[in-house]
């Protein structure tokens, strides 16, 4: 049966942009985990701002690799 | 008949004189803050008397923060000019030969997922500056060090173990803008501490040695803790 190369090639980009969804996904989480060490260092008026900022970034991290998982 | 004793006197008035919170009593022996208003923006890099810094990892009881400094935003022109190319890139990318045989999903994602990674780029780079920080308290001088996410070193050296405090200004844009680095030197467990490119470094170095000065006065009146 002869494999068709395009579609073959389209699957392997989409596993690529899952796998770089799911790194930034871990990266967010991080850069959640260090705004709360941050946080404990020196605590100011805008520290609450930046937690939600933090989960702001996660939550768009998320719908990127929804859109990756769904439409590709 | 020569007054033996007068209340009125200064002399007096001062051995009666109520303790003032270290915030406040600072401006009685230092002329840098004494021309200064409180900071209560927490973005300002040079922050005298900071309102909006409520305390930081490793604060003594009875310990006030009364200079915060961070580097001066003009040290952050290449990473907004790095922020600008991630920014302006995606609409060269039609230009590219690959895209136009990509389906539009996949225009989609790659467009996302630019942005996406533009925005993580600018988030960290504002914490790591955010949160780089040095201050100066009553008591101590201290290094907040963030150099990635994963990387924190602090460092603290009492005030009276300073033993060199020197101001550095090099390059046009550090003399145009008025910000360098200031080298402290200690007798603490780390021997050298750096203020790297802060605004107003001789305004700094300045505090520093009236704060030295104090301390030496305190140790002479016996008022040290």
């Amino acid at each position: 049966m002869p494999v068709d190369l395009t579609e073959l090639f389209f699957s392997f980009l989409k596993v690529l942009f899952e796998i770089a969804g799911v790194l930034y996904l871990i990266f967010s989480v991080v850069v959640i985990r260090q705004i709360h060490i941050m946080q404990k260092s020196l605590v100011t008026s805008f520290s609450k701002q930046l937690k939600l900022i933090g989960f702001i970034h996660i939550g768009l991290a998320i719908l990127v690799l929804l859109f990756f998982i769904v439409s590709l | 008949m020569p007054d033996i004793f007068d209340a009125s006197k200064d002399k007096v008035r001062n051995f009666v004189k109520k303790k003032l919170p270290p915030i406040e009593a600072v401006d009685e022996y230092s002329e840098i803050m004494r021309r200064e208003t409180p900071s209560k923006n927490p973005f300002d890099a040079y922050a005298p008397k900071p309102l909006m810094v409520y305390s930081f990892d490793s604060q003594l009881d009875g310990e006030s923060v009364l200079l915060l400094l961070r580097q001066h935003p003009v040290t952050q022109f290449s990473k907004i000019l790095t922020l600008i190319v991630l920014l302006v890139m995606p609409a060269f990318f039609p230009y590219a030969s690959f895209y136009d045989g990509l389906s539009r999903n996949f225009q989609i994602a790659i467009n996302l997922f630019w942005y996406l990674i533009a925005m993580g780029y600018a988030f960290e780079s504002f914490l790591t500056w955010f949160y780089n920080v040095y201050i100066v308290t009553n008591e101590r001088i201290i290094d907040i060090d963030f150099l990635s996410l994963i990387y924190r070193n602090i460092a603290a050296a009492k005030i009276d173990k300073i033993e060199d405090i020197t101001a550095i200004t090099s390059g046009v844009a550090q003399s145009l803008f008025n910000y360098g680095t200031v080298q402290i030197q200690t007798a603490a467990e780390r021997t050298e501490f750096e203020f790297e490119f802060v605004p107003h470094p001789t305004r700094v170095t300045q505090f520093l040695n009236e704060m030295l000065e104090e301390e030496e006065r305190e140790k002479i009146e016996g008022r040290v803790k």
